[in-house]
């Protein structure tokens, strides 16, 4: 009995080690922490075509940034929601956004980053012209945190092409 | 074996509490003075290497396998590319070019890897000659053999309607 307790002792010292080394190896990324992330990809990309900064915003750990594809900088969870609405109250009205494309990788088995190429729809220009829809393609990185993926980084590109 | 058990669960305990707090806490941990000088280094490397036109020197900046997501959204992968690719830039349209850079935000997502913002200034492209072109870099940096370095990074051009801030306003003091 002894030695079943000790060897789990030594497990359980050998993974806090590891784990507050930062040597955890990606290879012990959760299964499930993919599909947790694709869903949270998924889920901004409705809350945006429904024009729901909140629920957008919700997604953000408190100290996200967000860098739009005009260069627009909003740091914070409040900043992003503020920003975001103005965004569908004036050129984004009746936007709609798709999701194209998503590639995920894992720096740590709590850190990953997503590259995301979504097309928007229903853009206006200042002067309340309609534009063309157009490619972009974000980079996002996110944290795991109590159990829940969030973002904490998010810097958006048009695409030329 | 009961005062075994006792003694193994104390062990467990201070083990939990080895382990890092929750993740908000522990990003203001991660990072130590020098992990910051050396990643603020990185920018300052950029900005020798752009106007010198060493894109040997640029590329190093960037690991092996590392990404360069241009301001157009071409993707350029690996350190070799990233480099072949600006030095074909910097025979052409850049060879004229300075760029000032000014470390915007950086923040640790974990031991050995952050995120890092930056504002960035550029002159003397041979296309439009007389604009200052501005924009908003964004890097992942990780540490592999006590070394920093880009493992992604993007660009974004501002809009000519997209206000400065504060880190455009420090920057035009710098821009020749």
């Amino acid at each position: 009995v002894i030695r079943h307790i000790l060897v789990v002792l030594v497990l359980a010292l050998t993974a806090a080690t590891a784990t507050a080394s930062g040597a955890q190896a990606p290879s012990s990324v959760v299964p499930n922490d993919e599909e947790a992330i694709r869903t949270v990809i998924a889920a901004t990309t409705e809350a945006f075509s429904r024009h729901d900064a909140k629920a957008w915003a919700a997604f953000c750990t408190p100290d996200a940034e967000l860098v739009t594809v005009r260069g627009e900088s909003m740091k914070g969870i409040a900043a992003i929601e503020k920003g975001l609405a103005t965004i569908f109250q004036t050129r984004g009205r009746n936007v709609t956004l798709k999701t194209l494309e998503t590639a995920v990788r894992f720096i740590r088995p709590d850190v990953a980053l997503a590259h995301v190429t979504n097309e928007l729809s229903g853009l206006a220009s200042s002067q309340g012209q309609a534009l063309p829809p157009h490619q972009e393609l974000s980079i996002r990185v996110l944290v795991k945190d109590q159990g829940v993926w969030r973002i904490t980084a998010f810097h958006n590109t048009i695409l030329q092409k | 074996v009961h005062r075994a058990f006792q003694t193994v669960m104390g062990g467990l305990a201070v083990a939990t509490l080895c382990l890092p707090a929750g993740a908000a806490d522990a990003r203001s941990q991660w990072g130590s003075a020098a992990d910051r000088e050396q990643i603020s280094g990185l920018l300052a490397r950029w900005e020798d290497a752009w106007n010198t036109h060493d894109m040997t020197a640029f590329a190093s900046i960037f690991h092996e396998d590392g990404v360069w997501i241009l301001w157009t959204g071409d993707v350029w992968k690996g350190r070799h590319a990233i480099e072949e690719g600006h030095v074909a830039a910097h025979k052409t349209v850049f060879r004229n070019s300075t760029q000032r850079e000014l470390l915007e935000e950086l923040t640790f997502v974990g031991p050995g890897a952050a995120v890092v913002r930056f504002c960035s200034a550029l002159t003397g492209d041979d296309r439009a000659p007389n604009e200052v072109i501005r924009s908003r870099k964004f890097l992942v940096v990780t540490k592999r053999q006590s070394v920093w370095k880009v493992s992604w990074g993007q660009n974004t051009r501002l809009r000519d309607d997209v206000a400065e801030g504060e880190c455009f306003t420090k920057l035009r003091g710098r821009v020749p």
